[in-house]
C-alpha cells in the first residue's frame, strides 16, 4: 500500500485519479497516525516550498517521515516533494528539507538561465542511469514541468536524470530507496503513469 | 529542450460547455470528445457568476477531468478568495486563472503566490483595440475597461511574481481570423515570464506564425471542432514539418 503524504496543500486527486488509473492500493496520510501498512511513500507538492515545510512540521508528519525512509521505506518525492529531500530550499528565505540527499534548492534565476522563468511545460528527461523507475521508458521522453526552483550541489552518483533548459537541471534523482523526480508523473500521461506503476513495483 | 504547448481552453456557464464569442451553449460535443490524449494541458473557465459560494457544477467537471486526463488542469473564472482557489487546488487543479480580482485586491494575488508557488499561478490579461490602434486592458469578462497605460498595469501584475501570462485579445476571440501578432509583439517584450496566448487560431497556419514566435509558449484553442479524435495530432505533425517542436512522439497515436 502506498501512502500519499497529505499536508494540506498537495495536489492528491490527481495522484489518486493516477494510482486508480493503475490499480494500485493507496491510502492519504495526514498525520504519523495514519502509516498502518504503509509500505511506500509518495511525497506530492504544490505550493510554495515556505508553506510546506511548515505544515510537514506542524502535523507532525517530519519525524514520521523521517525515520520511515531512513528505515528503508521507498519514497518518491515529486515537484516541491523532490525539493523538501534536500537539506535547504532558498524559496521565500531559507527553509530546512528533510536532508535525505545532500543538496540545496535555489531559484532557476540564480542557475544562470537566459530564459523565461518559470519553466513550464513539457520537456525531456535525460535518465543517466538504469534504474528502476524508468523502466520501460526512453530517454527522449517528454514530461510536464512547473518549477521556479532547482536543486543544486548534488553529488554526481545520485543524480538519476536531468533537463535541458538554458543550463542542466537535475531533474530526477535516486540514492537508495529516495527517489525524487522534479516533474509531475500523475500529469505526464503515458510516460508518467507508467513511472508511477514503476514505483509501485519497487520493493 | 521545452516544448511549446497547444492549450485547449473550454468555457462553462452553469455547468454547460459553452462556445465563446456568441456564448451558445454547445450540446453536440461533450467533453468525453475531448481528444485528451494529444492535447498538452487543458485550461477550464466558469463564467457563470455567484455571488459568495462557488459553482458546485463546475466543481464536478474539475473533477471529471482530473479523473480523466492525467494532464496540467489549469482553472479559472471568479477566483476571487483564498477560500475559492483553495478548493480548485484541492480538486487537483495544477494552476489557477486570475484576472479581474487583482485590480481591486493585487495583496490577493501576492497571497496566492506566496502560498500556491510563482508556477502555480496563472495571470489573464484582456485586451482589446481602440480607435487610436493602440490597446486598452479589460476585465470583467470584457465589459469593464482599465483606465491608464496598459503595460503599466501588467508591470504590477508581474509584481506579484505570478508565474505566466495568458494573453487574450478580445477582438479575435472566437474569429478565426488568427492570434493578434500585432498584440503579441508588442506586448511581449515587457513580460519576463512564460507567456500564453489566446484568441483567434483558425486554421493550422494560425498556430504556426504565433508558436514561431521566442516569446510565446503556448497557444490555446476554444473550438471545439479542431479537437475531434485526429486533430490535434494533426496539427502537431503540420507544426514538425516546419520546426517547431511540440510534444508529439510519445503520445500513443
Amino acid at each position: 500500500m502506498i501512502g500519499i503524504i497529505d499536508i494540506g496543500i498537495g495536489n492528491i486527486p490527481s495522484i489518486v485519479s493516477a494510482l486508480k488509473k493503475k490499480s494500485i492500493e493507496f491510502k492519504i496520510c495526514k498525520s504519523k497516525n495514519d502509516f498502518n501498512n504503509v509500505k511506500k511513500i509518495i511525497l506530492p507538492g504544490v505550493g510554495s516550498f515556505k508553506t510546506f515545510s511548515q505544515n510537514l512540521y506542524n502535523n507532525s508528519l517530519y519525524e514520521v517521515l523521517k525515520n520511515q525512509i531512513q528505515a528503508g521505506m521507498p519514497i518518491l518525492g515529486i515537484c516541491l516533494g523532490f525539493h523538501a529531500l534536500f537539506d535547504l530550499s532558498y524559496e521565500f528565505g531559507k527553509h530546512q528539507g528533510l536532508g535525505l540527499i545532500q543538496g540545496e534548492v535555489k531559484s532557476l534565476k540564480t542557475l544562470k538561465i537566459n530564459l523565461r522563468v518559470p519553466h513550464v511545460g513539457w520537456n525531456e528527461c535525460f535518465v543517466k542511469k538504469k534504474s528502476l523507475l524508468f523502466k520501460g521508458i526512453n530517454n527522449n521522453k517528454n514530461f510536464y514541468f512547473t518549477h521556479s526552483f532547482s536543486p543544486i550541489k548534488v553529488k554526481d552518483a545520485y543524480i538519476l536524470g536531468t533537463t535541458w533548459y538554458g543550463n542542466e537541471l537535475i531533474t530526477a534523482v535516486e540514492k537508495d530507496n529516495i527517489y525524487g523526480v522534479q516533474f509531475h508523473p500523475e500529469k505526464s500521461q503515458l510516460n508518467g503513469l507508467l513511472l508511477i506503476e514503476n514505483f509501485s513495483k519497487i520493493s | 529542450m521545452l516544448k511549446k504547448r497547444i492549450i485547449i481552453s473550454l468555457t462553462f456557464f452553469d455547468g454547460i460547455l459553452f462556445r465563446t464569442k456568441k456564448f451558445l451553449p454547445d450540446y453536440r460535443y461533450t467533453k468525453n470528445f475531448i481528444d485528451l490524449w494529444n492535447a498538452d494541458e487543458i485550461i477550464l473557465i466558469d463564467v457563470s457568476r455567484y455571488q459568495d459560494k462557488q459553482n458546485e457544477k463546475f466543481i464536478k467537471i474539475i473533477q471529471f477531468f482530473i479523473e480523466n486526463c492525467h494532464l496540467p488542469i489549469t482553472v479559472g473564472g471568479g477566483i476571487d478568495t483564498i477560500k475559492k482557489a483553495k478548493k480548485v487546488f484541492d480538486c487537483g487543479a495544477e494552476k489557477i486563472i486570475l484576472n479581474s480580482s487583482s485590480y481591486s485586491n493585487i495583496h490577493l494575488t501576492e497571497k496566492l503566490v506566496r502560498i500556491y508557488g510563482s508556477s502555480s499561478v496563472i495571470h489573464a490579461v484582456d485586451l482589446k483595440k481602440n480607435k487610436n490602434n493602440l490597446y486598452d486592458i479589460y476585465i470583467e469578462n470584457g465589459k469593464r475597461i482599465i483606465e491608464g497605460n496598459p503595460i503599466k498595469y501588467i508591470k504590477k501584475i508581474l509584481s506579484t511574481n505570478t508565474g505566466e501570462i495568458l494573453l487574450n485579445s478580445i477582438d479575435n476571440d472566437g474569429s478565426l481570423l488568427g492570434y493578434d501578432l500585432q498584440l503579441i509583439n508588442y506586448i511581449s517584450k515587457y513580460i519576463n515570464v512564460p507567456i500564453i496566448v489566446q484568441g483567434g487560431g483558425g486554421n493550422w497556419d494560425h498556430f504556426y506564425d504565433v508558436l514561431k514566435l521566442d516569446n510565446v509558449s503556448g497557444a490555446c484553442t476554444q473550438n471545439i471542432y479542431h479537437f475531434t479524435e485526429k486533430s490535434l495530432i494533426s496539427l502537431k505533425k503540420f507544426l514538425k514539418k516546419k520546426n517547431i517542436k511540440t510534444r508529439i512522439d510519445d503520445t500513443n497515436l
